[in-house]
């Protein structure tokens, strides 16, 4: 430790004397304040309590992010199971790659979400990463290029809307879950709505079998903008609503 | 009160944080009121000097119990309970900035404050804890939270460093410029 800078304040009067009167002035907590706080937090964990969603939030993190990751991973290994050889037989790197990393992204953006407040902040730079690095990403696979062309942009469109429907489908119940365990945070929230729609991502690149990129931007990673786009818009309400 | 419930309340003021703490999380809400009655002052103060309201300080310290009520089951024996609720109040005081949008992570210009003088007398020192108050938060935000934990809520350098998630000899390192700064801030460079 002695090799570590030794700030100036321990032995400084003068910044003691200031602080003794910054912690005078602070001393003034006001008696029946704290006894309103404590009633208002009894009854908010008293009826937290007595639900289901308040029993699975106090679950222990590692607990609930096993939980969190059931949802996706079963309907990936159905999947996987059902049409994951047509998929790799048809482009076997295009696939293998794809799936290594949004199934990646997917586990790395599921942790972080159920990430518990009493941990030490991420650097802003680290944030911005976690949740823009995998958006990338997803942008850069689907426009992997391929032999496959879409004859109009209609008929990309009309192709991707089934996949964009069942990514959907598959990410709703993925950011639906992630958020019930969620013990609620401003970071935490955006990124289960990223990691739904990698989940769903994950699920498209078994089931589809379609590689054009105009298909794989608008079907596959159409369903991440429309889950952050959901995402963003239902923040701004809320946020709206309690001002 | 009956006998054994005033044992037991004599019991609970005298254990540590984390004993108290491992008693709540066995089910004992006693424990959480005797933890409740410590935190809540030093929380109020490490809030009220970081938002502009006492309504805004008294949200942050209720969720911040909250937190630590739904996050009880991931304390573990071997952890200290002041830096696990410290971390919960500041990160809960950057969301709270985030929200509002009033997040200042820029260092602002030095402006010319009165240099505070020592006093017994409470309306002076209001008045120099005001001045001191302006002062940091003229200090860039990481400064400002290092000096807050350790030289307001006396915590060591070790657990202000797992509270703001950085090394200790990094804490050390910006404590010692967030001083430099603050002393020239209060002597009116």
């Amino acid at each position: 430790m002695s090799s570590l800078p030794r700030p100036p304040l321990d032995d400084d009067a003068e910044l003691q004397s200031v602080r003794d009167a910054l912690r005078a002035a602070d001393n003034a907590v006001d008696v029946a304040m704290q006894a309103s706080v404590l009633a208002s937090l009894q009854a908010v964990v008293e009826r937290e309590d007595g639900t289901w969603r308040g029993a699975l939030r106090a679950k222990p993190t590692t607990l609930r992010r096993l939980l969190v990751l059931a949802v996706p991973l079963t309907v990936v290994a159905v999947e996987f199971w059902l049409h994951a050889s047509d998929s790799l037989q048809q482009a076997p790197l295009r696939v293998g790659v794809s799936l290594s990393a949004f199934g990646v992204s997917m586990l790395v953006a599921l942790m972080f979400s159920l990430r518990p407040l009493h941990q030490a902040p991420m650097p802003p730079l680290a944030q911005s990463l976690l949740v823009g690095g995998p958006i990338v990403l997803a942008l850069g696979l689907s426009l992997w290029p391929t032999a496959s062309v879409q004859a109009t942009a209609t008929d990309a469109l009309r192709g991707a809307i089934p996949c964009l429907m069942y990514g959907l489908a598959v990410a709703v119940p993925v950011y639906v879950v992630t958020r019930i365990l969620d013990r609620g945070s401003r970071l935490t929230g955006l990124l289960a709505a990223l990691a739904a729609g990698l989940s769903a991502n994950v699920v498209l690149m078994t089931h589809c079998p379609t590689a054009g990129p105009d298909h794989m931007v608008l079907g596959h990673f159409g369903v991440i903008v429309g889950l952050l786009l959901a995402y963003a818009a239902w923040s701004r309400l809320r946020a709206l609503r309690n001002r | 009160m009956a006998m054994g419930e005033q044992d037991h309340a004599r019991s609970s003021e005298a254990a540590s944080d984390e004993a108290l703490m491992l008693l709540y999380v066995a089910g004992d809400r006693t424990a959480f009121r005797t933890l409740f009655d410590r935190y809540f002052p030093q929380l109020m103060r490490l809030a009220r000097r970081r938002v502009s309201s006492d309504d805004e300080a008294r949200e942050i310290v209720q969720l911040t119990f909250l937190h630590m009520h739904r996050a009880r089951n991931d304390f573990r024996p071997d952890a200290k309970l002041r830096p696990w609720l410290f971390t919960i109040a500041m990160n809960l005081v950057r969301e709270h900035y985030r929200r509002r949008g009033r997040q200042r992570e820029t260092f602002l210009e030095p402006e010319r404050l009165p240099e505070p003088t020592p006093t017994d007398d409470p309306v002076q020192a209001a008045e120099t804890a005001k001045r001191v108050q302006r002062a940091l938060e003229l200090l860039p935000r990481g400064q400002r939270e290092v000096i807050e934990l350790h030289w307001l809520s006396g915590l060591p350098y070790l657990q202000v460093a797992e509270i703001v998630g950085a090394s200790e000899a990094a804490v050390r390192v910006r404590a010692h410029r967030g001083f430099a700064l603050l002393r020239q801030l209060l002597k009116d460079v």
